[in-house]
């Protein structure tokens, strides 16, 4: 009698922090709904018809643009903060958050960002999706599969066009990569100057690294992003690149995968002489800065490691190592560490 | 025509034979008994009748048919058996049980005919568990399982019907109760039988079992012996007729002394 | 003492009742959802399929949202219910344990990983495409169901714990290699396909892709029912089975085979859903008793329209987000096993 007891309290107590939960995300579904029907309207205001339609190719699909998007959701804060500096926010009918928030972006388009609408907090269901009634949405590769938020077809299906970040689904990542995806949301808004603007601010500071880099480029560079029991860290992708414009190299270049696990043992043998932290300003679940640090530095198969013995750590914000306008914000910051590196030696 | 007819019968496991060369005949509407120490393979024997096992060797004839030319459907429409049976986790009620022996008669998809139901209820009758036809199988006692789970065996409208030592964990009384109800059936029973002076009192012929072999068959009266009940059950007895009863009776002195 | 009397007519109208219950719920559970619609906005969809003329429909997104995403998922929903209900129903039957069902007893986890092995390793791999996880499933279906009936079937049939154990161990050999599985796949996207792929959920459901499982749970239905009298006599032990006409050794190699066609096919369109199997047959069997011809027809009515509410729940409480339904049975089945298991300790 008393087990049946604790078993329905127990089902209550988790029914009722499931109901807490939905009670909260109920409010921002209302404030979703009364704003829909004043963007149908402006919806139907501007046409924006092509003379040349444009033919795009992106992650599984072809797209060819006729007419310039209207109705645009992005699906991280990288992906909206490209299109607001292409000056294109007020066609983005909404955004997901994704892992991020609006505090990781450029302090200039904080402002502009923390005014657009938030579809869901994290990635939405179709539904969501649906329910804006987007003609384009941009995210990363992963966002067009079934585990992110559909897969192409349900896309075309629904008449929506998409475009990936060909950093995140390319073969060997690099900073071009988001040249290459300015470039295309270029040609798709009909924003050809701006975007060509924008990719000459970042050449350059990308020209500026490859000049002024220092002797003997073998600096070894390990980016922990986090783990206790095994390290994660960047593999072959656009990290990888970044490390290597500032003057390094990714101790863990050579594995294919993006985003993998690697032993301490191994960590150990290979000596990094810098370590990148990638900070989640939110420090929730993936440890706060001051954890992954003492992390490291506890780790007794890590004692003679370089970059521990000498307190060589390089923090980035983890916005800062994917595909987006804040690259070189990373490589800044690598790239001084590397410098005062190279002095002490 | 017999209504059983085992010839060669073999069966051998890991090297020992279990079953060493049987050759039985059951005679139609007789009460045979089969009797032996434990071990003496009587269930082992029983089981390969009624094809729960694979004889290693020999043939079995049902009514002068070959069982293993029978599907299990046929045998089960000619041949009921009354074993002990597994607990089950299912609460099926006691009609549910008897009706399971006609399913033999159903293709799929066949609803229980009236004819069906009419049997049960005959059948629930003659063990007397009739006023209980809707309890839960599970709550009855023992001795209220066995009768029916006798009824399901006469349900399937049979002839035959094998004992598989049945009433070995009951108690006397329906161990009693449960012969005297078979031998009102005028059907063929052959059923193993533990207690022997049931076994002298209810069987019209006996099978005497010892190590895979059959040692001795006929009569109670030929195969009971004071001679028989030393060498098989190491035990020496006294038997004699029943004044008041002319019945076989069997008792029992002492351990006999080992003679090689 | 207890008794259980419901003549069949009853056990008719009862499933009338469940069938008009799950048309019913078909509409009404297309207003949950994870995107947060009025009811009247779902009403629209419903006039306009209707007569499209007199009720034109402005927000097209609603018909997709409404008529593309949620009721086929909801269909489906049913189907797997169904399914899994039935296949558990079968399972109890075939080891003579209350406690047997495709998740318990590793038939599920082993579909899972063959799935996972389809779909990091073979994905891409063009003269091996009709290793879809589907087929990979319903393999890794008869494997798994294959070890269990072997193992469970050695001397007189496994006790009861042993047989529960033996689907732990399987289920946890499973997992195991769907870890590997996982780490040794060659891109990210792969690792979170498989990941996300075992968590199970309907949100893949399309009008395209759901005739296959449909037509599966509703032929399985209509065979498994055709053996309802077997399934008693399986129920009281082999060798009674066998004395009263069963060919076990026939049956069970056709039932095992069945079996795993539905549940591979069922973890193929929907992912791991464990407990169904569990709770329906026992919940089925209080009310209507043990017979196979009463409760399975029953089981598998009422599968179908559990699953369609879970599925709403899941939908919908965590909304915008959902919930994976995985979790959501296993909340309910978990408690409901343990009871068993302490009363089954036999």
């Amino acid at each position: 009698m008393k087990k049946r007891w604790i078993f329905m309290i127990i089902s209550v107590l988790i029914l009722s922090m499931l109901t807490g939960c939905k009670l909260n995300s109920e409010k921002n579904a209302k404030e979703t709904q009364v704003d829909k029907q004043s963007e149908q309207v402006e919806a139907k205001a501007d046409d924006g018809n092509l003379d040349n339609p444009v033919e795009i190719e992106t992650y599984k699909s072809t797209f060819t643009y006729d007419k310039i998007p209207q109705r645009v959701v992005s699906l991280n804060y990288e992906a909206t903060q490209l299109l607001v500096a292409l000056g294109l926010e007020d066609k983005i009918v909404g955004v997901a958050t994704a892992e991020g928030e609006v505090g990781d972006c450029l302090e200039e388009y904080q402002e502009t960002l923390s005014k657009l609408k938030i579809i869901t907090e994290g990635t939405p269901t179709l539904e969501v999706l649906l329910k804006s009634n987007p003609d384009f949405v941009f995210g990363t590769c992963w966002s067009f599969m079934e585990c992110g938020v559909a897969e192409p077809k349900d896309f075309i299906e629904n008449n929506i066009k998409y475009y990936a970040m060909l950093g995140t689904y390319s073969e060997n990542a690099s900073v071009s990569d988001t040249y290459h995806d300015i470039e295309c949301l270029g040609k798709i808004f009909k924003v050809e100057d701006r975007a060509e603007e924008l990719i000459e601010k970042l050449k350059k500071r990308e020209d500026n690294y490859r000049v002024d880099k220092p002797e003997g480029s073998a600096i070894k560079v390990f980016a922990y992003d986090s783990g206790d029991k095994e390290a994660y860290t960047a593999g072959r992708g656009l990290e990888t690149d970044i490390i290597e414009i500032a003057g390094g190299k990714n101790i863990f270049g050579d594995i294919e995968k993006s985003f993998a696990p690697v032993s301490w043992e191994q960590i150990a043998l290979r000596n990094p002489d810098i370590i990148i932290i990638h900070d989640y300003n939110t420090g929730d679940t993936n440890g706060s800065l001051e954890d992954k640090i003492n992390e490291l530095k506890s780790n007794p198969a890590l004692q003679e490691v370089e970059a521990i013995k000498n307190d060589r750590f390089v923090v980035v914000k983890l916005v800062e190592v994917f595909p987006g306008l804040q690259m070189f914000d990373a490589v800044d910051k690598i790239h001084e560490a590397i410098i005062e590196y190279s002095k002490s030696k | 025509m017999e209504a059983l007819r085992v010839e060669g019968l073999n069966y051998i496991i890991n090297d020992l034979k279990i079953c060493n060369d049987i050759n039985i005949k059951v005679e139609k509407d007789s009460f045979t008994g089969i009797i032996g120490p434990n071990g003496s393979g009587k269930s082992t024997l029983l089981k390969q009748i009624y094809r729960v096992l694979k004889p290693t060797s020999g043939s079995i004839y049902l009514d002068g048919k070959d069982i293993f030319t029978m599907s299990n459907k046929e045998t089960a429409k000619n041949m009921g058996v009354l074993a002990q049976e597994n607990q089950t986790d299912f609460q099926f009620t006691v009609e549910e049980i008897v009706l399971m022996g006609r399913a033999a008669y159903h293709n799929m998809f066949q609803r229980e005919t009236s004819e069906d139901l009419e049997i049960l209820y005959e059948s629930l009758d003659k063990v007397g568990m009739l006023h209980k036809h809707n309890q839960i199988f599970t709550t009855l006692s023992g001795g209220e399982k066995q009768r029916v789970l006798l009824a399901r065996a006469l349900a399937q409208k049979t002839h035959f019907l094998i004992l598989d030592e049945p009433t070995n964990h009951l108690d006397i009384g329906y161990q009693f109760q449960m012969m005297e109800l078979l031998s009102e059936f005028s059907m063929t029973i052959f059923s193993a039988i533990h207690d022997l002076n049931l076994a002298a009192k209810f069987c019209d012929w006996l099978i005497l079992l010892n190590k895979g072999k059959i040692v001795s068959q006929g009569t109670p009266e030929e195969v009971l012996t004071e001679d028989m009940m030393r060498k098989v059950f190491n035990v020496d007895t006294i038997i004699d007729k029943d004044e008041r009863t002319s019945q076989l009776q069997i008792t029992f002195i002492g351990t006999a002394v080992d003679r090689y | 003492m207890a008794s259980n009397k419901l003549s069949m007519k009853n056990i008719i109208i009862i499933c009338l009742i469940i069938i008009l219950l799950t048309i019913i719920s078909i509409p009404v559970s297309a207003f949950w959802g994870s995107a947060d619609l009025t009811f009247s906005q779902v009403v629209k969809v419903f006039k306009f399929k209707l007569n499209p003329v007199k009720y034109p429909l402005e927000e097209k997104c609603l018909l997709s949202i409404v008529w593309e995403l949620r009721l086929p998922r909801i269909l489906l929903a049913i189907a797997v219910g169904s399914g899994l209900a039935m296949c558990g129903a079968t399972m109890q039957a075939l080891t003579r344990n209350v406690m047997a069902e495709p998740y318990t007893l590793g038939v599920a986890s082993g579909a899972s990983v063959m799935a996972a092995l389809s779909i990091v390793f073979l994905g891409d791999n063009v003269t091996l495409y009709f290793f879809t996880p589907s087929v990979a499933a319903f393999i890794g279906a008869i494997l798994a169901m294959f070890l269990v009936y072997s193992i469970s079937s050695s001397e007189n049939g496994a006790s009861n714990i042993k047989l529960i154990l033996t689907g732990i161990a399987i289920s946890m050999i499973c997992s195991a290699l769907t870890q590997l599985i996982i780490s040794l796949a060659p891109k990210e996207s792969k690792v979170r396909s498989v990941v996300f792929w075992t968590m199970g959920g309907f949100g893949g459901a399309r009008w395209g892709n759901i005739l296959f499982p449909i037509l599966v749970a509703t032929i399985g239905g209509i065979i498994l029912y055709s053996h309802s009298e077997t399934l008693n006599l399986l129920a009281m032990g082999n060798d009674t089975a066998i004395m009263l006409g069963v060919s076990v050794e026939k049956i069970q190699k056709r039932l095992i085979v069945i079996i795993s066609l539905i549940t591979g096919t069922m973890v193929a369109a929907a992912g791991c859903i464990g407990f169904i199997g569990l709770i329906i047959p026992h919940i089925v069997r209080h009310f209507v008793g043990a017979d196979h011809r009463k409760m399975l027809p029953i089981t598998m009515l009422l599968g179908g329209l559990f699953m369609i509410w879970t599925d709403a729940i899941a939908r919908w409480i965590l909304s915008p987000r959902e919930l994976a339904i995985g979790v959501l049975t296993a909340l309910m089945g978990g408690p409901f096993f343990l009871t068993l298991l302490r009363k089954n300790r036999g």
